[in-house]
């Protein structure tokens, strides 16, 4: 009943029975040959295996039992061919098994023993995860690689659908190894020794629901489990109001699964269980959407002094304060960004950023993200045609004539870059309205001037100014606040 | 809140004071109820629903008024103010931070944002007076207050249930000062 096999393609162990009574004190005379021309190698063993070398073609193999005297008792030859030898690979040994929580993941790494081989190899592993406590398989996955003739590690992760801390796992893997030209059987590895997750193979110190806190978009199946202490056990677990099956994990585990959430409260959904003799322990879901594209993206400047974007932020996530979206605002040119403060509960959000000296063309990306997801909207502008002034402020008129009068506005802002247009805004007391434009060089935090001419002799009128950039309109500003004059009399 | 010795406020003037001060409870009486409801009502089931009965749970500094009531009634006017005045001079601390969560979990609930402010006002104003009365009849005051609730919560749901049980205890702590005051309004009349 010789059984050979070989882990590497380079020794095989054979291993047989020995069929007489007295087993005490015997040894093995093993001489092994193969269909090349060479003498036998003779080696001694005392136990029922030797290590071989594999060669191509078949081995002559003879064993002889000798007793404690050394006498032969009996001797068997067999001619193995190479299919009759399994190529078995290493046992793999899991170098770390670690779990991101937050994120239901378990990574594994491992060493493939690529160096046994001195040439590219195909491996395929298989790696199974098991409920610690029932022995469940929960998955069992395959995984090909390529061994190169050097040790490599390899990694690999898998996520649960239930939150790690609801059950201990357990992970084990093994390996095959599909070598094209050897002719005999190939098996399957020993699975590695098990691992579990370190800080998971307790029992839960103090009852509680998990997962804590998720945030998930509206749609989404959750599983939630509630962790009890032992002695405790559990009378039901609800969703908001409503109540579902519990599925047992184990002693001190159950679980709900929860399908197609919508939109939770600002405060979050409670899930949460009542637990006998009277404990109560719950978790929240915050179920939104992630940020919808922002919506009518505008860039400007009141003052050379900032850009000011505003925009719409689109759909409402139906997360808050920490889960709120975030936004910050990218200029390709400069390769600066801006973290926005925006008011989640107004309908339109602004950001600034400053003007820099010598760039007139800023090319904008604001990107949105919160917990679920991302979007962003993007904007070129050329800052000089984006001018959209303040009131004009200080707005002051005089006369010391019957048909002319005197007007004095401060605007702040840099403007010495670009011509300013004007518009006056003349009502009389008819409330006839005139509109006269005028020109003007932008300054520096300055105070503008202007004078109307034409204007009837002792008579009441009305001026209001607003200005804009001349060359590229924009917008105009808002109107200053109205004066009221009354000419001289002629 | 002003510390006077109690031989310069009269017997009238003490009985005033806790004439004012019964009022304020009948005050915070009503409002801590409206508050109670209004924070349940912004946390979702289960506590929105009117059966809801969670197992009592510790709030740091805050007793609660576990005396049975034959048992409270039983106990000195100077026993019963020391109670009031330890549980009023946590209350407070706790509102205060209850609110700083909501603030965090409810950011549109801006009307229970101004109750619980409101609240902690009261609970601060109500410590006031019982320190002025106790002062008055000479009886030994509470320890000071302890601040807040500690660190934050560790969870969305045990800021919420926390903030159950503070409301919850601000409405049992009204309900009982009233009915305190009420006792002592009958023995310093005006």
């Amino acid at each position: 009943n010789l059984k050979c096999i070989t882990h590497d393609l380079n020794r095989m162990i054979c291993s047989w029975d020995a069929t007489s009574s007295a087993n005490l004190g015997l040894t093995y005379k093993i001489c092994y040959t193969n269909s090349e021309p060479f003498s036998p190698v003779c080696i001694e063993t005392e136990g029922k295996r030797a290590d071989i070398p594999v060669t191509i073609g078949s081995t002559n193999i003879q064993i002889t039992t000798l007793n404690a005297s050394g006498t032969p008792l009996a001797t068997e030859t067999f001619v193995l061919p190479e299919e009759n030898v399994s190529l078995i690979p290493l046992t793999p040994q899991i170098l770390n098994l670690s779990a991101d929580f937050s994120t239901y993941t378990l990574y594994l790494k491992w060493n493939d023993s690529g160096s046994v081989f001195q040439y590219e190899l195909d491996a395929s592993w298989q790696i199974q995860i098991l409920h610690k406590e029932t022995l469940e398989t929960v998955a069992l996955i395959n995984y090909d690689s390529k061994l190169t003739g050097k040790d490599s590690i390899l990694s690999w992760d898998w996520t649960s659908d239930i939150p790690l801390e609801c059950t201990s796992y357990y992970v084990k893997i093994r390996c095959y190894i599909n070598e094209p030209y050897f002719t005999g059987r190939k098996e399957w590895s020993e699975w590695s020794p098990i691992r579990t997750v370190p800080e998971k193979d307790t029992k839960p110190n103090s009852p509680m629901v998990f997962p804590q806190d998720k945030v998930v978009l509206v749609g989404s199946n959750v599983t939630f489990c509630c962790l009890y202490n032992e002695g405790e056990s559990i009378k039901f677990m609800k969703y908001g109001s409503k109540s579902y099956p519990l599925l047992r994990l184990n002693k001190w585990s159950s679980a709900i699964k929860v399908q197609n959430v919508s939109a939770s409260i600002s405060s979050g959904t409670n899930v949460w269980c009542l637990l006998e003799p009277d404990g109560l322990e719950g978790t929240v879901l915050f179920v939104g959407y992630a940020p919808d594209t922002p919506q009518n993206l505008s860039c400007e400047t009141h003052t050379f002094i900032n850009i000011t974007c505003s925009w719409k932020p689109g759909r409402a996530t139906e997360l808050y304060t920490q889960r709120q979206t975030k936004y910050i605002l990218f200029e390709r040119i400069s390769k600066e960004n801006v973290t926005c403060e925006v008011d989640e509960l107004k309908p339109e959000h602004h950001c600034n950023f400053s003007v820099h000296a010598n760039q007139k063309i800023y090319n904008f990306t604001l990107g949105a993200s919160n917990p679920l997801g991302q979007a962003e909207s993007s904007l070129l502008i050329d800052v000089t045609q984006r001018v959209h002034l303040e009131t004009p402020d200080k707005f002051t008129v005089s006369t010391n004539s019957s048909t002319n009068a005197h007007l004095s506005w401060y605007i702040p802002g840099n403007f010495i870059q670009i011509r300013l247009l004007c518009q006056i805004e003349i009502n009389n007391s008819n409330s006839e309205q005139q509109l006269q434009s005028v020109s003007m060089a932008g300054a520096e935090n300055s105070n503008y001037r202007a004078w109307v001419d034409a204007l009837h002799p002792y008579a009441t009128y009305t001026f209001r100014v607003r200005c804009s950039a001349s060359e590229h309109f924009w917008r105009w500003s808002e109107w200053s606040e109205g004066k009221k004059l009354t000419t001289l009399e002629a | 809140s002003s510390t006077s010795s109690s031989s310069s406020l009269s017997q009238q003037e003490v009985a005033t004071k806790i004439k004012q001060t019964h009022r304020l409870t009948v005050l915070l009486k009503h409002c801590s109820e409206q508050l109670l409801a209004e924070y349940v009502r912004h946390q979702g089931e289960p506590f929105s629903s009117p059966d809801f009965q969670p197992p009592a749970m510790a709030v740091p500094g805050l007793p609660s008024p576990s005396v049975p009531p034959e048992a409270w009634l039983a106990l000195s006017d100077g026993k019963r103010l020391w109670h009031l005045a330890a549980a009023y001079a946590t209350l407070p601390g706790l509102l205060g931070s209850v609110r700083r969560q909501q603030a965090e979990l409810n950011p549109l609930a801006s009307e229970l944002h101004r109750q619980l402010e409101a609240a902690a006002r009261q609970c601060l104003g109500l410590a006031g007076n019982l320190e002025g009365i106790m002062g008055a009849l000479e009886l030994p005051g509470p320890p000071p207050p302890s601040s807040s609730l500690g660190g934050p919560p560790t969870s969305a749901f045990l800021a919420k249930l926390t903030g159950y049980h503070v409301c919850r205890l601000h409405r049992d702590w009204a309900m009982r000062s009233h009915e305190a005051l009420g006792l002592l309004r009958t023995k310093y009349p005006l």
